[in-house]
């Protein structure tokens, strides 16, 4: 038998294999220089994918039994932990994607300072002067190398205010 | 020799010229450390510069660059696990578990040593027999060995990283999977993009390199602090003991050998070195398991072969006109700035100029040992500042980094996705750094591979025709069949035994 966890790792690799394999069908029109066309090289790693799947599965079961037979519980079963982990947790992988999502319309300059006290608080600072200090500190860092030493054109956002105040800074700083 | 001593007397016989090599050395160490912001970057905005400098010093800005710069992300790589460049992800693997272990004065130290080694090597190499070793790897080196040399490096890198051999080549496909995101290498038609235009181009592997290893081990430090099992690394400015490196010599001959033999072909260059040489010491190894869990030998290989391409690629360039990658492509511009072309003739009409760009090598290379050492009494001391707020400050440097490669903020979300990919991935067992091989050898992988069928008609016994080719084709098959043997075994075994 396998564990929750390995069911679902089968399950996922399989429908993702399944799904790219069907997708192929939409370009696989004939190449007249190239036999294989474009979908011939996603076929072929796509049944590798399901061979090793199959591999990953027979090495699953074989261990299991092994474990079931020494009385010992599937690893990575059942944990339950402290709300406050799956908190921080929870911040940890959705701050960043959040901050990505909002960096083209609030832009680099906003945000950014914003994002560093939000992560810091997340992390578990909790001293306040240490929270501005390092929040100002990286974020002068950050914008005096890219911004003025490396003109590097960061995003400056696309909506009111937001993009006046990013060009207003970026006036100040460079 | 005489030439050698007249070149090495044009580059320190005027200040200009001092200067610029001294600018670029460290100019090429500092952007290199920056992810996302290569020596590439410097170079780009150099690159109008260099029409105001004489030929030779423009070349000799670039060739300096190019050795200070694939040196330069080592050092975030094994302090930070946030590789610089592609070519420095292998050093993280061991590198970054060897800073966790308090031991990363040692693997800065090694890294120092090893590209320093690594590039002189290769630029003696590379002033003793240019025109015939390059003359020879074009002739000798077309699309159908290329595909089998990437071939046997993801057959060995399979076996690399991951929890069980079958976790390995899942991370690899699925490398190869996101490489094929985009318009197809022959004909142009558009896969997997969705109708979405950032698609088209494909997945850049800068944004998911940093999201695979920067974001995603900023996560996993995280987790560490939430579950209250975080421990700071310990600061040591030990430096590698001549017994330890005497031990590693083997380890570090196979690496020069590797990287100059992949530095010269044109496109492969130091990534494919890197991760070669890292493979390679794996394969060689009497307990591959130490591997991953910081390994000097791992952090030595993969640091000697990628310096050591860097001599290897010039030589295409100027015995040929073939650019390897993309800086070298970057020098062929400097060339036609100043009305040359690279090739046979420069080394006729140019001699002069070809001596000062080896000699710059030469000591570009001797200088990294020197600033190197610097550095790993220096840098290392970043390790002292506490986790949380190194944290916010690498996320940062990963998205301007992940930005500024095409100003578009859908890398920046690209980064973020992969570092939760890769997160999950890391505590399921799966080889982050598998995927991002496959990324990085999938699109060079397929595209040779469809040049190669056209050249041999589509035939696979004309492999036989060509001995190089073939013999690589053998070991890659030999290493999956006996890979895929014992893990089919291991789970027997292990049940006998228990």
């Amino acid at each position: 038998m396998l564990t929750r966890g390995q069911l679902f790792e089968v399950a996922f690799w399989l429908a993702f294999a399944l799904a790219a394999f069907a997708l192929t069908y939409q370009f696989n029109t004939d190449i007249e220089i190239y036999e294989f066309g474009a979908y011939g090289w996603p076929r072929v790693v796509l049944i590798v994918i399901v061979l090793a799947v199959l591999g990953q599965l027979y090495h699953d079961l074989l261990t299991n039994r092994r474990a079931r037979t020494a009385g010992s519980e599937a690893a990575g079963e059942g944990h339950v932990r402290d709300p406050a982990y799956y908190v921080r947790m929870g911040t940890a992988l959705g701050l960043p994607p959040l901050y990505a999502l909002l960096l083209q319309p609030l832009g680099f300059y906003v945000l950014t300072p914003i994002f560093i006290a939000a992560f810091l608080y997340a992390a578990g600072e909790r001293r306040w002067p240490w929270l501005l200090g390092v929040t100002a500190f990286i974020y002068v860092f950050l914008v005096l190398v890219f911004a003025r030493l490396l003109y590097v054109g960061l995003p400056t956002g696309n909506i009111h205010p937001f993009y006046d105040i990013s060009n207003w800074l970026l006036v100040l700083i460079r | 020799m005489e030439n050698f001593i007249a070149g090495t007397l044009t580059l320190f016989g005027n200040t200009t010229s001092i200067l610029i090599f001294v600018g670029g050395l460290l100019g090429g160490m500092v952007f290199g450390a920056i992810p996302g912001v290569s020596m590439l970057t410097l170079a780009a905005i150099l690159l109008p510069f260099t029409g105001h400098l004489s030929a030779t010093d423009g070349i000799m800005l670039f060739s300096v660059i190019y050795c200070a710069g694939v040196f330069g992300g080592a050092i975030t790589a094994i302090l930070f696990n946030i590789p610089g460049a592609p070519e420095n992800a292998p050093t993280a693997f061991d590198g970054y578990p060897m800073t966790r272990k308090g031991m990363a004065g040692k693997a800065v130290g090694a890294a120092v040593l090893c590209s320093a080694f690594g590039g002189t090597c290769s630029a003696l190499l590379m002033m003793s027999a240019t025109a015939l070793i390059a003359n020879w790897a074009i002739s000798a080196f077309g699309p159908p060995e290329i595909f089998a040399l990437v071939f046997f490096g993801l057959a060995v890198a399979s076996s690399v990283g991951a929890e069980t051999l079958w976790k390995g080549w899942l991370s690899v496909l699925f490398g190869l999977m996101l490489a094929t995101v985009g318009l197809d290498p022959v004909g142009g038609i558009e896969r997997y993009d969705f109708d979405v235009p950032y698609l088209l181009a494909g997945i850049h592997f800068i944004p998911t390199i940093l999201g695979f290893f920067a974001v995603a081990e900023v996560i996993v430090q995280m987790e560490r602090r939430a579950k209250g099992t975080y421990e700071s690394p310990k600061v040591s400015l030990d430096f590698p003991s001549f017994v330890e490196f005497w031990r590693l010599k083997f380890a570090v001959l196979r690496s020069v050998v590797i990287g100059f033999f992949c530095g010269i072909l044109p496109g492969i260059g130091a990534v494919l070195a890197a991760f070669m040489g890292y493979n390679e010491a794996v394969r060689w190894s009497k307990d591959p398991s130490k591997f991953g869990k910081g390994e000097l030998e791992g952090v030595v290989s993969s640091e000697t072969a990628n310096n050591a391409a860097t001599g290897a690629a010039m030589i295409p360039l100027l015995a040929l006109g073939l650019p390897g990658g993309a800086l070298t492509a970057m020098m062929i511009g400097v060339f036609q700035m100043h009305d040359m072309e690279p090739g046979p003739l420069v080394f006729i009409n140019s001699g002069d100029l070809i001596w000062v760009v080896f000699a710059a090598m030469f000591f570009a290379n001797l200088s990294i040992f020197f600033l190197g050492w610097l550095q790993t009494k220096t840098v290392v001391h970043l390790l002292r500042i506490p986790f949380h707020f190194l944290a916010p400050a690498i996320l940062m440097m990963a998205t301007v980094g992940a930005y500024a490669i095409r100003g578009l903020t859908v890398d920046v979300v690209v980064m973020f996705i992969a570092g939760i990919v890769g997160f999950f991935l890391r505590r399921s067992g799966y080889s982050v750094a598998g995927i991002v091989l496959g990324i990085i050898l999938g699109k060079i992988g397929e595209q040779t591979f469809a040049q190669a069928m056209q050249m041999l008609y589509y035939d696979p016994m004309e492999y036989l025709q060509r001995p190089i080719g073939l013999v690589l084709l053998i070991a890659a098959g030999v290493t999956i069949v006996v890979n895929v043997f014992r893990a089919l075994r291991a789970p027997v075994v292990a049940a006998r035994q228990g």
